[in-house]
Order: structure tokens, then sequence, then C-alpha cells
């Protein structure tokens, strides 16, 4: 990552640095956070920042997870993650831990906007 | 990826174009417009968008915040599926830097980041793409094998590999001779297949 922030510094570019979670509800908390490795890294470096989108996309998971904890029947269970893709609820397609879904991916794109803004000084 | 394409995604409904620049989305511009932030974010499939329509992909949704806030921007989608924090590297090293970004993103999952071996095996404990592979309620399962033989059972031997007939195969196949494997101009030199020798086969030196 270093190597890489150099390159881009080099030639005048700035590194905004975020972790996509997969799934969220597993992640590293070594990698999460303000206390996070890669805020860290950027902590002190100009041109260079770290973005967090774990937190949000956490919350926005978060009524789902307690749909799912409540629900003991497992016919029903397969049922709420499988139409995952179109839950407003929930971030990720069919399966819990794959790719996200565009709710996903809105939460993602307005963490990264401030993240951006941030970076260029605006 | 292969410049210029047009597929769709794996349920064949989301239509997945490829640009001359070999990465997801419409047709970019190498000149730089002035006032125009240039924004390019490195990742895999999941900054790439699998399954997710083009204007819905976090990159386009980026670019309308910014633009929201008065930011002037082209966002680059130069994620590609299945790539590592190594790959990405590379990925900016050769193609993504001629785009002359004023921002780079990097965007990668935290099994992204772990070392690949020169095989791309992940490490020892780890999934297919290296995280503790996930159960079907999304809760890590740190035995991957356990897990890998539920999903793919191993398939019984067939029943000629539980005789001694695969071996014997193998053995006579070694008997036979090598091929010969000329070079139609004689080099490198090898014994019996030098151009002086190849009268044997005036059809090939024809070609």
């Amino acid at each position: 990552m270093l190597a890489l922030y150099e390159q881009i510094r080099a030639r005048g570019g700035k590194l905004v640095i975020t972790v996509l979670p997969q799934p969220v509800q597993a992640m590293d908390p070594r990698f999460v956070g303000p206390e996070g490795v890669w805020s860290r890294f950027c902590a002190g470096k100009e041109g260079c920042a770290y973005v967090d989108v774990i937190d949000p996309l956490r919350q926005a998971l978060a009524p789902f997870r307690d749909r799912l904890a409540k629900t003991n029947d497992p016919a029903e269970r397969e049922k709420l993650v499988t139409n995952a893709t179109n839950d407003p609820n929930h971030i990720y397609l069919g399966d819990v831990g794959g790719h996200f879904n565009e709710h996903g991916m809105r939460i993602i794109g307005d963490a990264l906007a401030g993240g951006v803004e941030r970076v260029l000084g605006r | 990826m292969i410049p210029n394409q047009h597929h769709f995604d794996r349920f064949l409904k989301i239509p997945e174009d490829i640009n001359s620049f070999g990465f997801r989305g419409g047709e970019w511009s190498r000149e730089k417009r002035p006032g125009v932030e240039r924004i390019a974010v490195l990742g895999s499939s999941m900054t790439y968008g699998s399954s997710v329509s083009l204007e819905k992909i976090y990159t386009t949704i980026l670019e309308e915040r910014l633009a929201a806030d008065g930011v002037k921007s082209e966002v680059f989608n130069c994620a590609v599926q299945g790539y590592r924090f190594e790959q990405s590297v590379r990925n900016y090293e050769r193609n993504v830097f001629q785009l002359s970004p004023d921002v780079v993103i990097v965007a990668f999952a935290d099994q992204d980041v772990q070392p690949m071996d020169e095989y791309g095996v992940p490490p020892k404990g780890t999934s297919a793409r290296g995280s503790p592979a996930p159960s079907s309620t999304g809760a890590a399962n740190s035995d991957w094998k356990d897990w890998l033989k539920k999903r793919a059972p191993e398939n019984p031997k067939p029943s000629w590999a539980k005789t001694n007939k695969a071996q014997e195969i193998n053995e006579s196949s070694s008997r036979l001779p090598s091929p010969r494997i000329c070079c139609l101009s004689g080099w490198p030199p090898r014994r019996g297949c030098s151009r002086s020798t190849s009268k044997s086969a005036p059809a090939e030196e024809s070609w």
C-alpha cells in the first residue's frame, strides 16, 4: 500500500482507502473504525484518507438481521435470504455475504463522496 | 479485461459492457478536462458491480453525489472481477495511471489483501477468496474444509480407477516413442531435426 501511495503521490494524485465488508458481520476488527490498520496508515500522510463504509452498512443491515434472528422457521429464513436482492433493508445480493445490491451500493457511494470531498479539500 | 465486449451477468439479465480501456462502463476520454476531477476506483467484483446495472454501481452514485455537491468529476470504475490487492496495484501501474486520476480509491474486501502464492492459492483456513468461508447465514466458519465438503462432496472414484488398469495404461504409454517436434527453420538444432534432414517432410517445408 505504501508503494502504491508513493506512486500516486509522485504523479500528484491522492489516495482514498476503503474496506468493503464481505460479509459485514464477520469483519476483522483490525480493519474497522478509526483505530483500524488503514486509518492509522493514512494518519499523518498528505493526500491520503481512509473512508469507513462498514459502520453505515452495518447500521443499514441491522433491521434485516433482527428480522432474521427472530425467524425460527428454516424455510422462512431461506426465503428472507433469497429475497435479499430486492429487500430495501438488505445490502447484499441474494446471498448474505456476497456482492452488494443497489441499496448497499448507494450507502457506499454516499459514504465515499464525503471522503473524496475531504481529500480534495472541498 | 478484453476491451469492447458486450455481455450479460450470470443471470443473463444485466448488461455488463466493457469499454475500449478494458473496464466496465461507457467510453472514457484520455484527455483531462479542466475543472473536472478524475477519480479512478481499483477493486474486485464488489466494485465491478456483478449483477448490478451500471447506473446503480457505487462509482456512478459517487459521481452523482459529487455533482450534487458542486464537484465536477469523472469516476472510472477500473475494478476487475476476482482481482486481489496485488493485482490491482499492477492494474494501476500498467493501465490506470494513464487516465491521470486526481484521486485513486482503493476499495477491497479484507481478504483481498492477503498475499497470493504463485498458484493463487489462498492461505490455509480460508475460502477460495481468502476469507473464512461464510455459512448461508453469513456467520464465519473457520473450518473451511468442512464447509467445502458440504458444498462440493468428494466425487467417488470411477470403477476403472480402483483397479490397476490405470497404472497399466500409464506404463504402456511411457514405452511409446516420444513425438519428435521439429522446427521448420531448423532452429533450435535438435538431433534428427535439422534443416538438412527435413527431406523426409517436403510438404511441411513448403509451408
